[in-house]
């Protein structure tokens, strides 16, 4: 019977490191052996050996911890890093491949020009969690201390900044989400104009725009979106405002609107035969425009106030020393 | 009647907690694994073979445990005694445990005066 006492001992080194194999082996046996004492029936040495419990479980006491790829201290810390990673890459990868879309020689088509930067968006963040990941495993391998951060009296006072000064992760991240909607929107419409049209049953599709007229409008447009996404980044990475953010968050917002105010009033750029079907004239078209720059004008103006509030009110007391008031 | 899952575990968590000292106290005299299993449940200090085994190798890897393989006999028998580094520690421990224990014993009796 002594050969199933062999295997549950091997099968439980099996798990352990190699210089702890042999010593191990041979005490467990010797234990087992004096636990089984005289009465080496099967019966009674298979009762013996499942009450030892599972050798895999054994012999992660033997082990004395866990074993993980990414430890529960690390997590945190390896959590944020691949988040921050995926959304660089991310980023990149998409606008790197839709510039190289624009650029090609032959005409895009709306497929290829959804479906590449999805494709190209996947393989680079498969990529990124791979490494990210392997690195952080290693690091765990190798007991590299790299916990979140230091926990003294400096990160105490820290926590204690004005709350409503914190810019809260989930909008910056909507933001960035919704800039490059956008500006996947705006490259569709760089590439292929005519597809903002008035469609009928019976008649070829009206274009809004003059397609040619348009495009380099929507360049000097898509430059206003990455830099409003650059600041946004910005406020993703920094998570809390500052006066500089402030500005340079409420410069972009305004340089977005004004820019597409600028473009929207080129009145050269609408095709007069959209509109005549539908606002009915050029004079109305240009009522509506008009009224509608001044309600995003407006809407901006508000959004920007709301961040101005949130960042100057609190500032004055911040400053004043240690005696803070609450 | 079933017993109470909650309770046992926060018993079991309770006792696991001073398995090691337990073991420590019992080692002033070498013992081999089965014996000192043996030993301690005698004196109502019921422990898991596989918990004994590991542990022992465990504090001998933290040298609070030095060992000896005895082959006289027909079978052979590694066993354990306490290292000076052990003894003191033992010694450390003990009071802490007595002070805790103490400690603890206050504030059950103060419940049981309400």
């Amino acid at each position: 019977m002594s050969d199933l006492i062999g295997r549950y001992v091997e099968e439980t080194v099996r798990h352990l490191s190699l210089k702890e194999r042999a010593e191990v082996a041979k005490e467990l046996e010797a234990n087992i052996q004096d636990m089984i004492g005289g009465d080496d029936s099967e019966q009674h040495v298979e009762q013996v050996l499942l009450d030892m419990g599972s050798p895999s479980v054994l012999a992660k006491q033997y082990r004395g911890k866990e074993r993980y790829l990414i430890g529960p201290e690390t997590f945190d810390f390896y959590w944020m890093v691949l988040k921050l990673v995926c959304l660089v890459v991310g980023i990149v990868t998409v606008v790197i491949t839709l510039i190289s879309l624009f650029f090609t020689e032959s005409p895009v088509g709306i497929g290829t020009m959804i479906a590449k930067p999805i494709a190209s968006l996947f393989s680079a963040l498969s990529g990124a969690f791979l490494w990210v990941t392997i690195t952080f495993a290693i690091m765990d391998y190798y007991q590299v201390n790299a916990t979140l951060e230091s926990w003294d009296a400096k990160a105490l006072h820290d926590l204690e900044e004005a709350p409503t000064r914190l810019i809260k992760k989930s909008d910056s991240i909507a933001d960035l989400v919704g800039l490059s909607v956008f500006f996947l929107l705006l490259a569709v419409l760089f590439n292929r104009p005519e597809l903002i049209a008035l469609y009928r049953k019976d008649a070829a599709p009206v274009p809004l725009f003059i397609g040619q007229a348009l495009r380099p409008y929507v360049i000097g447009w898509m430059a206003t979106v990455i830099l409003s996404f650059i600041v946004s980044a910005l406020k993703w990475f920094k998570g809390k405002w500052t006066s500089t953010l402030f500005v340079l968050s409420a410069s972009v917002d305004l340089l977005g609107i004004i820019y597409f105010i600028f473009v929207a009033t080129r009145w050269k750029l609408y095709n007069p035969a959209f509109l005549t079907i539908f606002p009915g004239s050029m004079t109305r078209w240009q009522i509506i425009i008009k009224a509608a720059s001044v309600v995003l004008l407006i809407l901006t103006l508000i959004g920007n106030g709301d961040d101005a509030y949130t960042v100057f009110r609190r500032t004055r007391p911040d400053e004043a020393g240690p005696a803070r008031q609450r | 009647m079933k017993e109470d899952p909650i309770l046992s575990n926060l018993i079991t968590e309770l006792k696991r907690g001073n398995l090691t000292l337990c073991v420590l106290s019992q080692l002033k005299k070498p013992q081999y694994g089965y014996s000192l299993l043996q030993l301690l449940a005698d004196k109502q200090i019921p422990i898991e073979a596989n918990t004994l085994y590991p542990l022992l190798r465990r504090l001998e890897v933290q040298e609070l445990l030095s060992s000896t393989w005895d082959t006289s006999e027909a079978r052979p028998r590694k066993f354990y005694v306490l290292s000076d580094k052990g003894t003191a520690l033992l010694s450390e421990l003990g009071k802490a445990w007595q002070e805790h224990y103490q400690r603890v014993g206050a504030l059950l009796a103060e419940e049981g005066h309400e």
